[in-house]
């Protein structure tokens, strides 16, 4: 298995011009939304084709270069067809056809969208939707930074599973799913419990201090504490 | 910073004891053995470890009583830049450091952008963090700690992962820097042109002095032979 190549399905925002870069985040999520909506209602075989297709032609209009794509592309195209193929034997190929377009059409938006979009665009967007949850307790910021840190964590669990990955060929056990799994999990933790000191050394978390407010906000740089006293200490 | 009477234990194990030391020096070196203490002592500074006994103070506040006011003064760089970067993108791990600081947009742009050029990182501003290589990934973490604009900079075995090349560029970037620079490393070409040295092993404090005589203590302690 490449390890690398399933990276690509984290969807990283890649930079570019195109008129889906210049919808407001917002926008973008809402309409993903609605044309899953739309497609999920659709039963008629050439209208579900139809909607896989222009959704397809939008993801072809971000202009996103195909050949990073085109490894993740290639396993869902194969997902598809044995989707397909199930679905034809069981359903029919009225259904299959239906079903296929369907989950090629999401993902090709879902693909989109995320492409076109950054996280810090899409952060401010989830503390919105989070924004309800406040009386129960949520706190919205760190809902959309827990989704930040989601998918900053992919790479680091995909790098910690390739290093076991590589430790159990080194030394033979390539059959083992023991000598995979455990490292891969002891790595993920240690991953994890790094990045929370590196949250708490960024600011972020942390028990307030006291006469601190509760509310647990990220640190901005020295000097913009509003009365004296009030800032960080000096250098010693 | 100080470090009064400082011990830390982890069960029956004794990381630290008896740690007095009054760090007022622009830069300081910190060497010892690996499970000397070293990391443990720099992570008191910011409340990453809490001490069993004694206390650690930075600029007269008691770490313990006031933990976000210290962590808002100082800027640590881990050993692993890796798990540093919070954010996917440069640019984005970048605007993170200034999460609420109040500053507008505009300004908070400005302030990435120039710290991208500043570092080198300009033209990988939208890419992912860990398609970086490793000098570069310090260095983003370098930069996202000194957009908050600390007093105090703490790297614990900064050079570690990294080539020649990436040890003396991020070594050059500390020397450079205005802030008070605490260096944890087993680099010790690093050390020689620091203001003080402490020597560290096991949990004690064994040497503090200028670099030639402190490195000269950690050789024959490492190697039982004179330098």
């Amino acid at each position: 298995m490449s390890w690398g190549g399933s990276l690509s399905l984290v969807g990283v925002h890649q930079p570019g011009d195109s008129w889906l870069h210049r919808l407001p985040a917002g926008a973008k999520v809402a309409g993903l939304v609605a044309a899953i909506a739309v497609l999920l209602l659709v039963s008629d075989p050439a209208w579900s084709a139809a909607g896989a297709l222009a959704a397809l032609l939008l993801l072809w209009s971000t202009g996103t270069p195909w050949r990073p794509l085109a490894r993740v592309a290639r396993a869902v195209a194969v997902m598809l067809l044995v989707i397909g193929v199930v679905q034809v034997w069981v359903l029919g190929w009225e259904a299959a056809v239906v079903g296929v377009s369907r989950v090629a059409a999401s993902l090709a938006l879902a693909w989109a969208v995320s492409l076109t979009t950054p996280v810090s665009a899409m952060l401010p967007l989830v503390a919105q939707l989070a924004r309800p949850l406040r009386p129960l307790g949520v706190d919205p910021d760190r809902v959309s930074l827990v989704v930040a840190m989601a998918i900053r964590s992919v790479p680091l669990g995909v790098a910690a599973a390739a290093q076991a990955d590589q430790a159990r060929l080194a030394r033979g056990h390539r059959r083992s799913v023991h000598a995979l799994a455990v490292p891969t999990v002891v790595r993920t933790v240690r991953i994890a419990d790094a990045l929370g000191d590196a949250l708490l050394a960024r600011g972020v978390g942390g028990e307030p201090d006291p006469g601190e407010g509760l509310t647990a906000r990220g640190r901005g740089p020295r000097g913009r504490s509003s009365s004296p006293g009030d800032g960080p200490p000096a250098a010693s | 910073m100080t470090f009064t009477g400082v011990g830390l234990r982890h069960g029956e194990r004794t990381v630290l004891a008896d740690v007095d030391l009054a760090l007022t020096e622009h830069r300081i070196g910190i060497v010892g053995a690996n499970g000397s203490g070293k990391s443990s002592m720099v992570r008191m500074i910011n409340g990453l470890v809490r001490p069993t006994t004694g206390r650690v103070e930075v600029g007269g506040l008691d770490v313990a009583r006031h933990t976000r006011r210290v962590r808002s003064a100082v800027g640590f760089l881990f050993p692993d830049a890796e798990h540093q970067i919070v954010m996917p993108t440069v640019r984005e791990d970048l605007a993170f450091s200034l999460r609420g600081s109040g500053l507008p947009r505009e300004e908070v742009e400005r302030r990435v952008g120039a710290a991208m050029a500043e570092f080198g990182l300009a033209d990988h501003a939208d890419h992912p963090c860990y398609l970086l290589s490793g000098g570069q990934k310090q260095l983003l973490a370098l930069a996202a700690v000194l957009l908050t604009e600390p007093a105090v900079v703490v790297a614990d075995e900064p050079t570690t992962l990294l080539d020649l090349r990436n040890v003396q560029m991020i070594a050059g970037r500390l020397a450079a820097l205005d802030q008070q620079v605490l260096l944890v490393t087993h680099h010790l070409e690093l050390l020689r042109d620091m203001d003080r040295v402490v020597v560290l092993d096991e949990g004690r404090v064994v040497a503090d002095d200028a670099p030639g005589p402190a490195l000269a203590h950690y050789v024959q302690l490492m190697t039982g032979a004179a330098p």
